[in-house]
């Protein structure tokens, strides 16, 4: 059995690694390696276990080639945000950098947990556990008060949304009795047409859009992006997206039937999710509450995808949800790299990077226009497939908004390319950008490009995720 | 399998840009004799595609098929038939010219090259992939450049706004043809986007059709552009670098009414007759409208973008007789219209490369100091105006005789317009070129044979076309056959 659940041994003995070194003051960089490593072996040891099948723990723990896949992606986007993070990073970070990695690790191991969970005391056990080592996360640059103040704010909205989930799940056991998820799955088609019961599942779902910054529990996104820590920040926007797509997608699949019941509400909350996402970000001269509302906006596309029912939508909103995760951590990075030299995350910190680092400004442009839906990148294909889904089922209203919404999204990303490419820069020096970072820029606009054309093998890979999971 | 020409025209110009990318930016004089060769060689290829098209067998020719993504109904799909040949054959001569004119641009060689090639190259793919999920992804590239070519290297005040307002009302109709795609596919119900295999056994209902063709005719009209969604084009052609007028204005405008014929007409003609007096009307307002305001302008690349709203607005206007002739000449409008815009701008720019101003006002007696400048432009005005011998003169005299027709009034007025057209364009010869030389301008030196060469080689374009339009017409004739046949059947 341990073999199955290697990937969260592993996890959680590296995360206890790590408060034990927490003790012993180790040099950040040796630190810094290490994570690394570990993440890195991480990613190896889950794809190893790639194609285990089976269910643990009384029928509590389900592992399949979906949650393994998820796992996988965790596991890749923790190695992202251990590499961005180097020494260049805060000095409050620096001085407590095995907490740092230990957060992170307890995280992602909530995460994987999450992605694996099919009872619902582990499910919320999973979810707490990421949410409460990300509001510590959000807090970590103690010296400062907006850090502080987004800590706060995360973990009010937080503990409210997880309230009421509870409350809803309480409503849905007081029908069923169960806490296993499979069992109420095999229940569910004979359900009634309550309306208490759909307001319990209604309210079952807030603490994870609440994961994924959908509205009405979307108002932390930006206080907590320009709060924290721009590494925090980018674990936030990825991976943790990646983590809240994968239990939602669980959660609508094995209770389909009711949710198909309350399409239309979905569907509005995704049109007013991306709505507001997007008229808000065009007035944001911070880049990091700027991401912040675009990410919100993302959160309705992808919300689109998930609430089609489909085998179809599912699949292309994992799709969408991976090539997110390398677009936005792209951005990210590039802004983690101006931010370290400019010590400040405003519009014109950008300002001439295309002079001063061409390779980096070119990763962000492909980046941003990915973000914004625009071909032949990989966000365009991921859109297409998503309103591809949801136009099978007659939606044409809800597909026009969704490709006027990305109209306007394109100008607020072409405003931030704008400041890179059309300005020329104040200082003359060209910016130092590190090997690694040179390697990442590279891969992720390969990715972005040949992604967009030739989408088939990731969009294959998570055609046989989604069939496990409906499975 | 053959040799795979269609791809090699888009694999040319991409192998360009990826060579420039990796070129140094001081290397200016590699960078541009690669983009030339890379653009000179789909230039061949484009004129042996002309050559070696079957025209008795017609239909779609070297196609290339690879499936791509199965499950979804997405396959690579390039063939070209008699519409798209002629269109893919302007887009080569276009960046070819296009690439020569710019050859004197030094701020960010390397970038201003590459997104050039890149904007071509999307253009390419729009004229020869039957897929419709390419179409959308290259209908976009074709469109994206346009905001950094226009922003960085335009000229004027306004340019930042300009590109932003291109961009934005491009996207904007963009969202309604990928909705449009989209909605086909589903209604459709064959599971596939090949555009072939559609046209073949599509059937859609007419409710269905008025939607749809409504969602087309918003995204493809506002790139014509059709009034009232014109406005981006008269400013960005206005505030663009002379190659990037050149194709905006002589290629890119050209997919929304190759879109139109390719797509939304042959699949949705119920679809067309439900809406052709709307579009009439708009197109009737492109022409009066576009023509009245060119008058005004004091900035010839102004005047000549309203010129094109004007005659982009024959285009709608063939397509809204729903006859052959109008068809015909509808699509060789553009063919011609794209032709003589080039050489409009390309010789505006080489005027204003000298006297850095375009204003009419601060101009005149240009010809007594810059003589083949003066003498280009005239060419192109008079090929502009409908001039006999000239290719514009064949492609709007069809237009009117299926106009006159159809709508007789409106057929009338819109031939009306032409006197217009002739008025502004030689107020503005005669203003810039003709009188008393300002002594401003005494100094300046004639552009030099290389200048000239883009130009001579647009010139010698319109001149045989013009001469002997069956070359295009008998490809075009082919395929809008077969759209009047489809009509013919509703």
């Amino acid at each position: 059995m341990i073999v199955y659940i290697l990937p969260e041994v592993l996890t959680f003995c590296i995360a206890l690694f790590f408060l034990i070194a927490a003790i012993k003051k180790v040099n950040m960089e040796t630190m810094h390696k290490l994570g690394m490593l570990f993440s890195f072996i991480n990613i190896i040891v889950v794809l190893i276990g790639m194609g285990l099948n089976g269910t643990f723990f009384y029928g509590t723990y389900k592992i399949d080639f979906f949650s393994q896949s998820i796992k996988l992606i965790l596991a890749i986007g923790l190695f992202f945000i251990i590499f961005m993070a180097d020494k260049r990073i805060e000095d409050v970070v620096k001085s407590n950098y095995s907490e740092f990695l230990f957060f992170l690790y307890s995280a992602n191991l909530g995460m994987m947990m999450l992605a694996s969970a099919v009872e619902f005391i582990t499910l919320f056990l999973a979810l707490e556990l990421s949410s409460y080592t990300m509001f510590i996360l959000v807090g970590f640059l103690k010296n400062r008060k907006i850090s502080a103040e987004a800590a706060i704010k995360y973990l009010f909205i937080g503990v409210v949304a997880s309230a009421i989930t509870l409350y809803g799940y309480s409503i849905i056991f007081s029908y069923y009795g169960d806490t296993s998820l499979t069992s109420m799955r095999t229940g569910t088609i004979f359900m009634s047409k309550d309306v208490i019961l759909h307001i319990g599942f209604m309210f079952f779902l807030t603490a994870f859009f609440f994961k994924l910054a959908i509205l009405p529990f979307s108002f932390w996104a930006p206080d907590v992006y320009q709060g924290a820590s721009t590494n925090v920040t980018a674990y936030i926007a990825t991976v943790s997206k990646v983590a809240g797509v994968a239990v939602l997608l669980r959660i609508f699949v094995y209770f389909f039937p009711v949710f198909i019941e309350q399409e239309e509400i979905l569907i509005l909350i995704a049109i007013i999710t991306m709505t507001y996402g997007n008229l808000v970000a065009v007035q944001q001269k911070d880049l990091k509450r700027l991401l912040a509302y675009s990410s919100i906006a993302q959160a309705g596309y992808m919300l689109v995808g998930m609430i089609m029912f489909n085998k179809s939508g599912m699949a292309s909103t994992l799709f969408y949800v991976t090539s997110y995760l390398v677009m936005n951590f792209t951005v990210f990075l590039v802004i983690d790299q101006v931010e370290k030299e400019k010590k400040t995350t405003d519009i014109t910190a950008l300002k001439g990077l295309s002079q001063r680092a061409p390779l980096l400004s070119l990763a962000l442009l492909l980046a941003l226009l990915s973000l914004g839906g625009v071909p032949p990148f990989v966000g365009f294909t991921g859109k297409w497939f998503i309103f591809s889904s949801a136009i099978s089922k007659g939606y044409l209203t809800l597909v026009l908004i969704a490709f006027l919404n990305s109209v306007i999204s394109v100008y607020y990303y072409l405003l931030v390319a704008r400041q890179a490419y059309l300005f020329l820069p104040d200082e003359s020096d060209k910016m130092k950008v590190t090997v690694p970072v040179k390697i990442y820029s590279y891969f992720a606009i390969v990715f972005i490009i040949a992604m967009g054309f030739y989408p088939a093998p990731l969009l294959n890979w998570a055609e046989k995720a989604v069939k496990f999971l409906v499975g | 399998m053959n040799f795979p020409i269609l791809s090699s025209i888009l694999i040319f110009p991409t192998l360009g840009v990826l060579l420039i990318l990796f070129c140094k930016p001081e290397q200016k004089t590699a960078i541009r004799v690669i983009s030339l060769i890379s653009t000179g060689i789909t230039l061949l290829l484009s004129i042996y595609l002309m050559i070696a098209y079957n025209r008795q067998i017609g239909g779609y020719q070297f196609v290339e098929f690879i499936p791509w993504i199965p499950q979804w109904g997405i396959n690579y799909i390039l063939a070209v038939d008699g519409l798209s040949i002629p269109l893919v054959f302007l887009n080569a001569i276009a960046i070819f010219t296009g690439v020569l004119a710019s050859w004197h641009i030094e701020d960010r060689t390397k970038e201003f090259y590459a997104l050039l090639i890149f904007l071509a190259t999307g253009v390419f793919g729009v004229f020869m992939t039957q897929d419709l999920f390419f179409f959308a992804i290259f209908y976009e590239v074709a469109v994206l450049p346009m905001y950094l070519l226009i922003a960085i290297w335009g000229s004027g005040k306004n340019r930042e706004y300009a590109a932003f307002k291109l961009t934005l009302m491009l996207f904007f109709g963009s969202a309604f043809v990928m909705g449009g795609i989209l909605y086909l596919y589903k209604v459709a119900g064959l599971n596939t986007f090949n555009l072939m295999e559609l046209k073949k056994l599509a059937q859609f209902p007419t409710e269905v059709q008025k939607i749809l063709f409504l969602l087309f005719f918003i995204g493809f009209g506002s790139i014509v552009p059709s009034f009232p969604m014109h406005t981006w084009s008269p400013e960005g052609h206005a505030c663009a670098p002379t190659a990037v007028s050149m194709l905006h204005a002589g290629v890119l405008m050209k997919l929304g009414g190759y879109g139109l014929l390719r797509i939304a007409i042959p699949l949705l003609p119920s679809g067309l007759q439900h809406w052709a007096v709307l579009m009439m009307a708009l197109s009737m307002c492109n022409i009066i409208y576009g023509a009245f305001t060119a008058i005004a302008q004091d900035d010839m690349k102004f005047m000549v973008g309203f010129s094109s709203v004007s005659h982009m607005g024959m285009v709608l206007f063939g397509i809204s007789t729903m006859t052959l002739t109008g068809l015909n000449g509808a699509a060789f409008q553009m063919f011609a219209h794209g032709l003589v815009t080039a050489l409009y701008f390309s010789s505006i720019g080489v005027m204003y490369n000298k006297t850095h101003t375009r204003m009419i006002s601060e101009l005149g007696g240009i010809a007594n100091v810059m003589p083949r400048a003066a003498f280009f432009f005239a060419i192109a005005g008079m090929a502009g105006l409908g001039l006999p011998g000239f290719a514009p003169f064949v492609a709007e005299l069809m237009v009117f005789i299926a106009g006159v027709k159809k709508y007789p009034l409106f057929g009338i007025i819109a031939v009306i317009s032409v006197v217009v057209t002739a008025f502004y364009i030689i107020s503005c010869i005669q203003r810039t070129y003709f009188g008393t030389t300002n002594p401003r301008w005494t100094g300046l030196t004639d552009a030099t044979n290389f200048e000239v060469l883009p130009l001579v080689i647009l010139v010698v374009a319109l001149f045989i076309f013009g001469m002997y339009p069956r070359i295009i017409l008998d490809l075009m004739q082919m395929e809008t056959k077969n759209i009047i046949a489809k009509l013919a059947l509703m």
